[in-house]
């Protein structure tokens, strides 16, 4: 009976869904309220499935052949989704909480309807697609989850930019999904005959992979792509970076946070679980890790939008993700199981982080956007001073992000760097992972900086967000604080997830309290760093107090009022141009992608526009699902 | 044992690290034709600094810039507990060479915000050559720290001190040496706190207790890098690894402060593109510890 | 071919001899004039506004024109009608200050100028109060008014305050600066805070021979040279006879101070770029000439040595074997350091390329000394307009093609090792006899100009002499005056880091450019040097 609680944050997410067509204002609140329950009993499902595996069995149809494999809709929560789930539960109720008061500033000028409608749906597909333990049901919950999401990007219909940004995303992930659609076929047709169980394509493909290698690699290359495009990974990221920054806040918290880490938990599903472990795969995608990272956050560098600088850092982190991952399936397929297991979790461990700290983030932008208006770094500034909650959540979430000890980023790149730095074949991602951890530092530096401290071009007029915004962030920003310094909770899920695809990591020895201690290799104690840093910071606070009088800023003897204000352009402007050869790549490849993708863009977008009309998108839903059954049953013939 | 060696080691840390540059200043003086102040006048310095009062600007973020030289002195005194200075205390259960490089990096994020929370037009530009500098530095100490855990297979200094022989490991102290030089602030590469161009930039509206948190933290960090860069040369468990130290610090000092005495100040692209041509040299460096030699 | 231009354009030539030429043109013909003499290469040295009423003219405006090709001065002058005279600046971009200056000072009102805002007077002045008018008295002290300030802010850059009080300016003067990242975008100038109203006081209680000693006081560490200036704008006027030895004398004093501004400029140089030991040794040098100084003179620095018509003390065989003994010394070391730095391609690099100034716009600014040579222009008065013992002595005159910073640096450097010649010349020539001569008669009303070399340029004191030993005005202007307006230019597109050499790089001396004002008040008018420069 245990396993019917599954049930229950789908019924949750349908009748808010249902509740959501209507025009009342009241709904707003509603759909946010009933969203954070069913997160809330998201989290207690995920924290279910870490002890016991849940599952959950219905006989749809009856039908033979192809089919065959849809008749049975399995519903399975094993330690990997329960991990994903307790992530977006955390994350989704953060995000439902403070989209209650947030999501008001847009009643004078939007459809609400778009957002209520759309938001527990988006949030019900990314569930769906956690805990769906078939091919065939994950690739429909999958493409449902992009066509919601994209709605909610396109959530400011009136701006042609959001339009644009969610027509390009749409476009960029649709024809990803359609190689994860022939990657599914493949599999089914040839390797498991008609059957899209997990559990049996876990038993039989492996075996079938090893032999036919050419499989493999077909398979490899068309997941990479398609799970690659809807993760942001470079180069196939070029919509990331419009469609985040223009969704509400909230949104975009999900979008970064979690949504973008569900092809991470395919990857693992599918590398890990069903494939089998090859070195050759495992450096590839370690490649394109470092190939994500070193170019999003060179490009975060410049970027003068606040959200727009949070989602080039997304991909930044999704880079880290797949690094350590790629490493990990190195490191197995080569008998290392210590560094192995080291880096898996790592990558584990930094999609949890990534999820709070983005999360958290994105909410702070949404809060300075709630008070301001703005995203413009140029115009913000000194907002410190007027709201110092939020100012402190988004400094905990930069120096988190920036990997400072004794936050919890600092954690799992701890573990990417032990893992990869001593091997030789692994050695130089290590470097450049270190690199770009010290421009991620310079990044936020520039976007905390900009906005909270420097001083404004012009007085701003803002006070602190109301309570239900700023708990969202305080939430995500104890998390941040409470991992980093106690890694040993999420280590222990994490083991466990991934013992539940057949790595084992060794608990015992890794931990060695207070200390995690890789033997002979690295070790860390976070308490002990911790503990010193605050008794030594009291000391010296008691020892040399300070206290002084106020006094005006100086200005080589001037009483003018000059603008004082650093532009966010001109951050690290020398450090860009010596280091400019990485832009001419960049900027080469990005025309490249472009090309491609005005070509794309032609045929579709008179009949994209159409669809936010919110009468024609459920049927555009429908006609979609139809297509895509039609194209799964042709197959057959 | 170890506790007590540690606590043994940081209070060596705080008394010498002012004495060392009351050293530099002496050896620079002379170098210059000057007589040059007594070699406690960085102490009196300090000691002057600690009475006096500080003051907030207006335009600050008050809690911020109140707060951050405490956290970046305190973050650099964290380090201490890891790398060995007088005694060798093994310290294999607080932290590894990624912790002290990212304590360092956690001391420098908060001294330039809070110099960018003191509001000055000075200070941000400072703050930002810093930050430039601090990225360019950390490319070069990447491939550093790449090589040095290819050849040693660890991160622990347990199993670093001292380094195997070898060519490879030898060109990576030379590359540590300069990366060393360059983060502790000295002529040429004390871009960020330039007295004639930028007021000493990030420190421009810090004074008294603040600024002499500040000095204090500079020297602290600049012994702290002696150290590390010792400890990789003298064999930990020697009996004369005290003596060995102790003439090591005075021959860096020497070193470094000659070099400091006969440099102009590079200006920031310059000094960005020599920390870039130098991460090239720690890439074929790397290469060479990849090969084995 | 000057008189001929003057005389086209109905000039009453009011003197004319080997040095000076002056000439009264009437207003309608003023500009063409000053046309036709810029391009005969004549370059604007300066202008001085008289107030002319006591001698029965009103108020009249002298322009001074330095003509290197004839190796003399033409002063044009132009008597106001209405208070109003046709403005040369549309013309001539370098006479703007000038112009400026003397509307803040006399009320003469210049016709289309392209920009006429107080330059001097700062903003509580209260409007119609005329400083240098002969009817306002030399301690008199206006009521301040109240002002409003108007300013904005301007987006996309931080606006850099450089000044008053900014460790790379060792006097207060302001520039800011608009920055981006570390480039500098724009830069405007506000000069003029420091106010000793030496003209009036000059005018107002002074003796002819007491200003030598005022005007030495115009800077501390060109001061010898202003004071000769001055002297020799009276002997010109007086057609006195200078002593031979004393002459030599003078040379000799003013080429030691020319050493020791030039070592103290390069220790500034070193010092700004970040080379500490450069600028220790530099200084250390330095002191040497000092110590010269002292044994020739009684003083390290303002030297108080010259009265009209000679120097006040000799220099005997004793002094002389001193003097070139330590010479012999200090050469070496100069040359030492010198060339090490010189080697040191850090600090070659931070000056190559760095504050280029053209040629054409040094030209029409009218850069003068070093700053000019450094910019391919061959200007020195000691050779052009020979006054003390220059005629006799041999020297080279340095130019640097590049003008940029290390031409100017280069420029001075070598200016060093000739000075060190020409003094080593002079003390074998030195000739013997007196060194004072007091028999002379003083004119009355006569229009004079005493110029000389000082170590930043060419220093011109004009002057018209009064009656009963009094100096009816007298109007010094220093080298950084002409060279001021072309440090924007410099700095436009530069980075941060660069500023302050740059604004060294023409080795300002403020206090001498403003030596000339009334000025009463904190708050200066900011002449907006992007207008000026707008229309060059």
């Amino acid at each position: 009976m245990e396993a019917q609680i599954l049930l229950l944050p789908i019924g949750i997410l349908i009748i808010a869904a249902l509740i959501g067509l209507s025009k009342a204002k009241v709904v707003l609140k509603i759909v946010n309220m009933l969203s954070a329950v069913s997160s809330g009993v998201i989290i207690y499902d995920g924290v279910l499935g870490l002890k016991t595996t849940i599952e959950l069995k219905y006989n749809l149809f009856n039908s033979s052949s192809f089919f065959a494999s849809l008749d049975y809709l399995v519903f399975r929560v094993d330690a990997l989704s329960a991990f994903f789930l307790l992530i977006l539960g955390i994350l989704s109720l953060c995000a439902s909480v403070y989209g209650i008061k947030y999501m008001e500033r847009y009643f004078e000028r939007e459809d609400m309807r778009v957002y209520t409608f759309n938001y527990p749906l988006f949030i019900l597909t990314m569930y769906l697609v956690v805990i769906c333990w078939n091919l065939l049901w994950f690739i429909i919950f999958w493409e449902l989850m992009t066509l919601f999401s994209q709605f909610l990007v396109a959530f400011e219909q009136r701006k042609e930019k959001a339009v644009k940004a969610a027509f390009k995303y749409f476009c960029m992930t649709k024809a990803g999904a359609e190689f994860i659609v022939l990657a599914l076929i493949l599999i089914i047709l040839k390797a498991t005959n008609f059957n899209a169980n997990y559990s049996e394509i876990a038993n039989v493909l492996p075996a079938y992979l090893s032999v036919h290698s050419a499989t493999l690699y077909t398979l490899t290359f068309a997941l990479l792509i398609g799970l690659g495009v809807k993760a942001a990974m470079v180069p196939l990221h070029s919509w990331l970076p419009d469609a985040h920054p223009e969704a509400p806040s909230n949104v975009s918290a999900l979008l970064s946070g979690i949504m973008i880490k569900l092809p991470i938990y395919m990857m693992f599903r599918f590398f890990l679980g069903f494939f089998p472990l090859k070195p050759e795969i495992g450096i590839v995608i370690a490649i394109f890790g470092i190939l994500t990272l070193f170019f999003s956050m060179m490009y975060a560098l410049l970027q003068k939008d606040s959200k727009r600088l949070l989602a080039f850092s997304s991909i930044d982190n999704i880079g880290y993700i797949l690094l350590p991952m790629g490493a990990g399936i190195y490191f197995l397929a080569n008998g290392s199981q210590l560094f192995g297991g080291i880096a898996l979790a790592a990558a584990l461990f930094h999609t949890m982080n990534h999820a709070f700290f983005k999360g958290l983030l994105f909410l702070t932008a949404g809060s300075v956007m709630y008070e301001t208006g703005t995203r413009d770094l140029n115009y913000l500034g000194s907002l410190a001073k007027k709201m110092p909650l939020t100012a402190f959540t988004a400094l905990i979430g930069s120096l988190a992000i920036a990997g400072i000890p004794p936050l919890n980023g600092f954690v799992s790149k701890w573990m990417i760097y032990i893992s990869t730095l001593t091997s030789p074949a692994t050695s130089l991602f290590g470097i450049i992972a270190i690199f770009i951890s010290a421009v991620t530092l310079g990044t936020f530096v520039k976007y905390f900086t900009a906005i909270f401290t420097k001083p404004p071009v012009k007085e701003i007029n803002a006070k602190e967000v109301p309570l239900l915004m700023s708990v969202s962030q305080l939430l995500l920003a104890l998390l941040c604080i409470v991992f980093g310094i106690y890694p040993f909770l999420p280590l222990k899920m994490i083991s466990q997830a991934l013992g539940s695809i057949g790595v084992q990591i060794h608990l015992d020895s890794l931990v060695v309290y207070p200390s995690l201690v890789v033997p002979k290799t690295g070790n860390y104690s976070p308490i002990i760093i911790f503990a010193f840093l605050l008794v030594s910071t009291l000391i010296v606070l008691l020892l040399i107090p300070s206290r002084g009088e106020v006094v005006p800023t100086w200005k080589t003897g001037r009483s003018e009022d000059l603008n004082m204000s650093m532009p966010a352009d001109a951050y690290y402007r020398d450090f860009r141009e010596v280091f400019r050869e990485v832009y001419t790549v960049g900027d080469a490849s990005k025309r490249f992608v472009q090309k491609i993708a005005e070509i794309g863009g032609m045929f579709g977008i008179k009949f994209e526009v159409l669809s936010y009309d919110l009468n024609s998108m459920l049927s555009i839903a429908m006609v979609l699902i139809v297509i895509l059954v039609a194209v799964l049953g042709g197959v057959e013939l | 044992m170890n506790i007590i060696f540690i606590a043994i080691n940081l209070a060596f840390a705080l008394i010498i690290a002012p004495l060392i540059d009351g050293f530099e200043r002496k050896i620079r003086a002379r170098l210059q034709n000057r007589q040059g102040p007594s070699i406690l006048q960085t102490w009196w310095d300090l000691i002057k600094l600690f009475k006096r009062p500080t003051i907030e600007p207006q335009d600050s973020i008050k809690s911020l810039y109140k707060l951050a030289p405490y956290i970046t002195f305190t973050s650099v005194l964290t380090a201490y507990l890891i790398i060995p200075t007088l005694l060798p205390a093994s310290t294999n259960f607080i932290g590894d060479l990624i912790l002290v490089v990212y304590l360092l990096g956690l001391a420098t994020l908060s001294f330039v915000i809070g110099a960018f929370s003191s509001g000055n037009a000075y200070a941000q530009i400072g703050s930002n050559r810093d930050v430039s500098l601090f990225m360019s530095e950390e490319l070069l100490l990447a491939f550093i720290i790449g090589t040095i855990a290819v050849i040693g297979k660890s991160l622990s200094f347990d199993q670093l001190f001292p380094l195997p022989f070898r060519i490879s490991s030898l060109l990576a102290l030379l590359l540590l040496f300069l990366v060393i030089y360059v983060a502790s602030t000295r002529l040429p590469f004390d871009i960020a706190e330039a007295e004639p161009e930028i007021i000493e930039g990030p420190l421009i509206e810090y004074s008294g207790k603040h600024l002499g948190l500040l000095k204090y933290f500079v020297f602290l960090k600049r012994l702290l890098l002696y150290s590390l860069i010792l400890d990789f040369i003298i064999p930990i468990q020697n009996p004369i690894r005290l003596t060995c130290y102790l003439i090591g610090i005075i021959i860096l000092s020497i070193v470094y402060s000659t070099f400091e005495a006969y440099y102009g100040r590079f200006r920031i692209d310059q000094a960005i593109r020599i920390l870039k041509r130098a991460s090239i040299v720690a890439l074929i460096v790397w290469m060479i510890a990849v090969v084995g030699w | 071919m000057i008189l001929e231009i003057l005389k086209s354009n109905n000039a009453k030539i009011l003197r004319h001899d080997e040095k000076v030429t002056v000439a009264l043109v009437p207003n309608d013909k003023l500009r063409t004039t000053a046309e036709l003499l810029f391009k005969a290469g004549c370059y604007y040295a300066t202008g001085a506004g008289v107030d002319e009423r006591l001698l029965g003219v009103g108020f009249s405006m002298y322009h001074i024109f330095n003509c290197e090709v004839e190796g003399r001065y033409i002063i044009i002058k132009a008597v106001a009608s209405n208070l109003k005279i046709p403005s040369i600046t549309p013309i001539i971009s370098g006479a703007n200050w000038a112009e400026r200056e003397v509307m803040d000072m006399l009320g003469i009102f210049f016709d289309e100028h392209p920009e006429p805002v107080r330059l001097i007077l700062p903003d509580d002045w209260p409007e119609g109060v005329y400083p240098l008018r002969k009817d306002f008295r030399y301690n008199e002290r206006p009521p301040r008014v109240e002002f409003e300030q108007k300013r904005e802010k301007k987006p996309g850059v931080i606006e850099v305050p450089v000044g008053p009080y900014h460790p790379a300016l060792h006097e207060p003067e302001m520039f800011e600066l608009y920055v981006k990242g570390e480039e500098i975008v724009g830069a405007v100038y506000r000069g003029f805070h420091i106010h000793r109203g030496m003209e009036k006081l000059a005018e107002g209680r002074m003796t002819i021979n007491q200003i030598p000693f005022l005007a030495e006081r115009i800077c501390g560490i060109c001061g010898y040279t202003h004071n000769c200036a001055y002297v020799q704008a009276i002997e010109d006027a007086a057609k006195i006879e200078v002593p031979e030895r004393a002459l030599y004398i003078r040379t000799i004093l003013l080429e030691l101070e020319r050493i020791h501004s030039h070592m103290l400029w390069l220790g500034v140089a070193f010092h700004l770029l970040g080379f500490e030991s450069g600028f220790m040794h530099t200084w250390r040098i330095r002191e040497t000439f000092m110590d010269l100084a002292e044994l020739l003179t009684g003083n390290r620095k303002t030297y108080g040595m010259n009265l009209i018509g000679g120097v006040r003390r000799n220099i005997d065989e004793n002094k002389k074997k001193g003097l070139s003994e330590i010479l012999d010394k200090t050469k070496k070391e100069i040359r030492e350091i010198f060339d090490n730095a010189t080697q040191m391609r850090e600090l070659i690099n931070r000056m190559e390329g760095i504050g280029v100034l053209s040629k054409k716009k040094g030209r029409e600014i009218g850069v003068v000394g070093p700053t000019a040579r450094g910019s391919d222009i061959d200007t020195d008065v000691r050779r052009d307009h020979p006054y003390a013992a220059y005629g006799d002595l041999e020297f080279k005159v340095p130019i640097y093609k590049d003008g940029d910073v290390l031409s100017r640096f280069l420029v001075r450097y070598e200016e060093v090792l000739e000075s060190i010649w020409l003094i080593e010349q002079a003390l074998d020539q030195l000739p013997p006899g007196d060194i004072l001569n007091e028999e002379y008669e003083l004119p009355e009303h006569t229009i004079c100009v005493g110029a000389t070399e000082a170590p930043r340029g060419e220093d011109v004191h004009f002057a018209i002499m009064g009656e009963g030993n009094k100096v009816y005005r007298w109007h010094p202007r220093a080298p950084t005056y002409n060279n001021l307006p072309a440090v924007p230019i410099m700095l436009k597109g530069e980075k941060l880091a660069d500023a302050p050499i740059i604004i060294a790089s023409i080795d300002p001396c403020f206090s001498c450019t403003d030596h000339i004002v009334i000025v009463d008040g904190e708050k200066v008018y900011r002449c907006s040097l992007d207008n000026y420069l707008g229309g060059l």
